[in-house]
């Protein structure tokens, strides 16, 4: 076995991840919604693209719409989902935004086990549409869903940095730092919150769902399980929380790390050793990294250090002059 | 009525298991995501050393070795980042648990495990039937959370327990020895996961996912039981546990954690002012 | 001069305990009102039901000719009554320059449909809010603070930057929530100067503060509340001579 592939493979997968926990950082890093709902928003993105996809006739029977379309679709379908989810939950502040949104992707992950007829169940939905698979060897296939993920993240980069550069992420930061001052400031914070957590599902449905589904295959409800939600987070924390890349840097990372031991050939005796290494490994970096270097590879100081502004362009001449301070 | 009874024993192992959750969740003021996996290393423990040394004797040392995890990791792990706050405290509870899971995959391997013992043949008592072994679980449960009781209300001990919870600033003032209380505490928390584990496991099977699959009950019950009194805890366990297995009467079985879980959404949503967040809000804008 | 904000028969109780009572007070632009009264007086309480922090309350409260009543912080905070808060920390993680950034931003800093849709005009504003944000820390003088974070500001600078950062937005009232607190004499000199210039912009001011040599050396107008009922009000002048109020709130009983 050639292994340039499997790493090929393992990127595409470490990008999917790095692109959730730059969302992740906009939620939690800049607008501190500690969120354990991931593995739920990923699910309604990936499920609604394989059914907007998959042929009317297929087992698990969908739409049939071409890929592209199936994004979009996958998109706006996340982002109700997100929306309608977070107009209850934004207003409990932490531990209870935290447990209720942990609730939801159990639900959503329950009722795709239970409705079979919609989802395949824990069959799942096998026979994914993968964009261009038609025009390329199989063998090379990996290296085209890498650069499909690289464009795929490319975006997200872009979204977060335009977010981190704008008046909307400076409020999103304040309004975590402060909620009532931000609201005597003239800040809607719940609204503010709503969109942001629609932001993200639609970033989710739209980008991270359709690569991990054409990283996947094929979709089991064992793929969303609560651990994708925590393997986001741990690159999350590794990276550096409210920084701008720490996100994408620590995910690649640990999945990289976690992933490189599969090259370790052992009998099938040893497999669940092996099985166990990936939980291990993001556990005892979540514990390390909090308790040495809890503000992680890349900080949010350093994401906004300051271009001070010259102070030379001040205009002296407004009417709002507050002589009396000079003094 | 059979419902009703399996729900009754479903809500007091919750109940079991929610109790320790809530006595840390009160005193170390975090929730313990790594609780779960506390259930389930007991039950592994506990289905290995019953084969080797029979029930009690088995039972026993499982629930002494995983208390004095418990008491270790509490020392080692979560006191050095408590200055950190409680999200903190969390994301290393959760850190905890992948540990655990990774190490319980790698020790026990992924089959399904189970006790060695028989619930023996169900009795018919009118509309309902019930097993000796099932009445026997639901009895230890209920002396387990009335032992709890007792120890919280009537000795020394759980004074100062009751005292770090309602504020542990001044508990500390007025002499009660924080430190060691708090040790105590990660004992009795992680015994309870203990036991309700293995009496989870003692009821259906032993897996390695035994952990995840029970602590979004276990969160579930604790906040809608609220952060005040035991009590509160466990007449939600036994709430929640049967709803639970009264809506199988109306919908399919496999809805039961799902209607546990907009239980929980929809009390949390029409009470939104959790006891915390009320307290940090006024806080921040007196 | 003219009354910007006035206060009608408002009244509020907390599970039954009245924490205000009847309450009846005028504000007038270019002039400094003050409330003063000991702790518990039921001042921050009044401070937060106007600035909608406090809802449901009985009564009215108007300003500028619009019912407060129902409306949210926010949305009161757009109106221009834009108020300090007595713990003076800011947003702690942001820069000072930051800081005086978002309030500047005001209610235009609403969802991330601006920053990705129209980025150009997003830049624009920030970079107006930026602007004003300098030009408010060079007036008062605090410059070399613009790229210190928040959190690591000395007790006297936060409580100046309290009334700064809110002054960017460029309010029509500003409620002051004890500003005078935990400042030594030479601060408060400056602080009355600020204020008395702010006021001179023709800017409505309330200032809440126990300190009551403070408040009759600032004000133009002074009301006394006490257990959640006003017991006086009129000039600093008026205040002092006033016999309940030195036995209330002086606690001047043998007087």
């Amino acid at each position: 076995m050639s292994t340039l592939p499997f790493w090929a493979t393992v990127l595409t997968f470490g990008l999917v991840i790095g692109m959730a926990a730059l969302l992740l950082n906009i939620e939690a890093g800049w607008g501190g919604m500690w969120d354990l709902g991931i593995a739920g928003q990923v699910a309604v993105g990936a499920y609604s693209y394989a059914l907007l996809t998959s042929p009317p006739d297929a087992v698990v029977p969908g739409l049939g719409l071409p890929f592209w379309a199936a994004m979009v679709g996958a998109g706006l379908i996340t982002m109700i989902v997100s929306a309608l989810i977070g107009w209850p939950t934004l207003r409990l502040r932490g531990e209870y935004f935290l447990i209720t949104t942990f609730a939801f992707a159990e639900i959503i992950r329950q009722l795709i086990v239970i409705q079979r007829g919609l989802t395949g169940g824990t069959f799942g939905v096998t026979g994914i549409d993968k964009p261009f698979a038609e025009y390329f060897l199989p063998s090379a296939y990996p290296f085209i869903l890498l650069g499909l993920a690289a464009a795929a993240t490319v975006l997200v980069l872009l979204v977060s940095q335009r977010v981190s550069n704008s008046t909307y992420g400076l409020t999103l930061r304040a309004a975590r730092d402060n909620e009532p001052l931000a609201r005597s400031m003239g800040t809607a914070v719940d609204r503010v919150r709503i969109a942001t957590y629609a932001l993200v599902g639609l970033m989710t449905g739209l980008l991270v769902a359709p690569v991990y589904v054409w990283f996947l295959g094929a979709l089991v409800p064992a793929s969303f399980t609560t651990h994708l939600t925590f393997l986001v987070w741990t690159g999350l924390v590794i990276g550096g929380l409210g920084s701008r890349l720490g996100g994408l840097i620590g995910a690649v990372v640990l999945t990289v790390a976690s992933e490189a031991v599969r090259l370790i050939s052992v009998d099938p005796e040893h497999a669940s050793r092996l099985a166990a290494f990936q939980p291990f490994l993001v556990g005892v970096l979540l514990i390390v990294l909090l308790r040495w270097r809890p503000e992680g590879l890349l900080s949010e100081r350093g994401a906004f250090r300051k271009r001070a502004k010259p102070l030379d362009r001040i205009r002296r001449d407004d009417p709002q002059t507050l002589e009396a301070v000079s003094a | 009525m059979q419902s009703l009874v399996f729900g009754l024993i479903t809500g007091s192992l919750l109940a079991v298991a929610t109790a320790g959750f809530a006595l840390l969740r009160n005193t170390e003021r975090f929730l313990h995501i790594a609780h779960g996996q506390f259930m389930a290393l007991g039950a592994f423990l506990a289905v290995v050393l019953t084969a080797q040394w029979g029930l009690v004797p088995g039972v026993l040392v499982s629930v002494t070795v995983v208390a004095g995890a418990g008491v270790l990791c509490g020392a080692l792990l979560f006191d050095p980042v408590k200055p950190q706050g409680g999200n903190v405290l969390l994301f290393t509870s959760i850190g905890l648990a992948w540990v655990i899971y990774a190490l319980l995959i790698a020790v026990f391997g992924t089959e399904v495990r189970i006790f060695e013992v028989s619930l023996g043949q169900g009795w018919d008592l009118g509309p309902i039937s019930l097993a000796p072994g099932e009445l026997a679980i639901l009895a230890i449960a209920a002396l387990v959370i009335l032992g709890l009781w007792l120890l919280l209300n009537r000795t020394g001990l759980g004074r100062s327990i009751r005292a770090v919870a309602s504020n542990r600033e001044l508990a500390e003032v007025r002499g009660v020895p924080v430190v060691r209380v708090s040790r105590v505490i990660w004992a009795l928390s992680s015994a309870l996961a203990a036991v309700a584990g293995i009496l989870l496991g003692v009821l259906g099977t032993v897996t390695t996912e035994l952990g995840w699959s029970n602590i979004l009950l276990v969160l579930a019950a604790a906040v809608l039981g609220g952060t005040g009194n035991i009590l509160g805890v466990i007449a939600a366990s036994l709430v929640l546990g049967i709803v639970m297995d009264a809506s199988a009467l109306v919908i399919d079985t496999s809805y039961r954690p799902v209607v546990a879980f907009v239980i929980l959404i929809g009390v949390l949503v029409l009470r939104p002012e959790g006891l915390f967040s009320v307290a940090r809000r006024r806080e921040v804008a007196a | 001069m003219s009354a910007v904000l006035e206060v009608r028969g408002v009244g509020k109780t907390f599970g039954g305990v009245t924490a205000l009572a009847d309450v009846d007070l005028t504000v007038s632009t270019a002039e400094i009102t003050a409330l003063v009264g000991p702790n518990g007086a039921g001042k921050t309480t009044l401070f937060n039901v106007i600035s909608g922090f406090g809802a449901p309350y009985t009564g009215e409260i108007v300003f500028d000719g619009v019912r407060l009543t129902g409306r949210k912080a926010h949305e009161i905070a757009r109106l221009g009554l834009v108020r300090t808060f007595q713990t003076p920390v800011g947003f702690p993680s942001l820069t000072v320059h930051d800081n005086l950034v978002v309030a500047a931003g005001g209610h235009g800093f609403d969802g991330p449909q601006d920053a990705l849709l129209r980025p150009r005009a997003d830049r624009r504003g920030l970079r107006a809010a930026a602007e004003r944000a300098d030009q408010l820390l060079g007036e008062a003088g605090i410059e070399h603070l613009a790229s210190a974070y928040m959190a690591g500001l000395s007790p006297g600078d936060l409580k100046l930057l309290e009334i700064v950062r809110q002054l960017a937005s460029r309010p029509r009232m500003l409620l002051l929530d004890e500003p005078a607190a935990a400042m030594d004499v030479n601060q408060i000199g400056t602080l009355s100067r600020l204020i008395r210039g702010i006021a001179a912009q023709d800017v409505g001011i309330l200032v809440i503060d126990h300190n009551l040599a403070f408040v009759l050396e600032l004000a133009d107008r002074v009301h006394v509340l006490d257990a959640g009922r006003l017991l006086a009000g009129g000039t600093p002048e008026e205040i002092s001579r006033n016999a309940d109020v030195r036995r209330v709130y002086l606690g001047e009983e043998a007087a």
